[in-house]
């Protein structure tokens, strides 16, 4: 009975460890990912584009960033377009070519492309 | 020998409780937050990647060091109040807290695996191991 008992305690605690590491494992976000997710949350929190919903490399070239927004009427996204890159300039990608795209619709339309210095 | 309330506390919960205080507010941005507050998962990550390595150590590995201390702790106060704590039941400690760092391998497309992470847990035992040990 004591045994039981103890047996029970021991696969409880392995349990509510394994839960623990299941529900707070990170997420899949390799090194690049993780500076395009600084880059946003940079964007977001310190220039109040909160209206930028994602940041990835583009699919098939990856020079390029695909920039995700919501569009807001009256915006002035080339300057947003410019502000991006002397963010992610800071982060130490330079030259790159981004493209803010409207989410919603697919294909997305493109709202302002340009190219880095 | 029945381990001391004191002691639980000490080296199973307050653990517990420190690696959910690192989990959930030095880097809100995760699951658990997002699915209990949600105007709380906007909030911007205190730690990014251009933060020092010690900064960015306690973020992302900080809770699973002391989520490990905390369940190496628990495993060695069943193990001492049944007996003492053998060599044998110290490797198995290690190897589980191994396993489930190495079974996210498995699954790429839902968890990271970390080897700081598989370091910090390795660490997280041996510490609980020498301050729990009989005698410690």
């Amino acid at each position: 009975m004591r045994k039981r008992y103890g047996a029970i305690i021991f696969m409880a605690i392995v349990l509510v460890y394994a839960l623990l590491q299941i529900a707070t494992s990170k997420r899949p976000c390799e090194a690049d990912c993780q500076l395009l997710a600084d880059i946003r949350d940079e964007l977001v929190h310190t220039h109040n584009y909160d209206n930028i919903l994602n940041i990835a490399r583009c699919p098939y070239n990856t020079d390029t960033l695909c920039v995700y927004s919501n569009y807001r009427s009256g915006t002035n996204w080339a300057q947003i377009a410019d502000t991006i890159c002397a963010v992610a300039a800071r982060h130490g990608i330079s030259q790159a070519h981004v493209f803010i795209l409207k989410t919603g619709d697919y294909p997305y339309d493109t709202l302002a492309k340009t190219h880095c210095p | 020998m029945r381990p001391s309330w004191k002691k639980i506390i000490l080296h199973i919960f307050l653990p517990l409780v420190v690696g959910l205080i690192i989990y959930m507010i030095v880097r809100p941005d995760n699951w658990i937050v997002r699915q209990l507050f949600q105007a709380a998962s906007h909030q911007k990550n205190i730690v990014t990647s251009s933060s020092p390595w010690y900064a960015r150590w306690i973020a992302y590995s900080g809770s699973d060091f002391c989520w490990s201390y905390s369940f190496a702790s628990a495993l060695f106060f069943w193990k001492k109040a049944d007996g003492s704590i053998q060599w044998w039941f110290v490797v198995m400690v290690v190897l589980l807290v191994v396993f489930f760092e190495l079974v996210q391998l498995l699954f790429p497309t839902q968890f990271t695996f970390d080897e700081v992470d598989l370091a910090a847990a390795f660490g997280a035992v041996i510490l609980s191991w020498l301050l729990n040990k009989p005698h410690a």
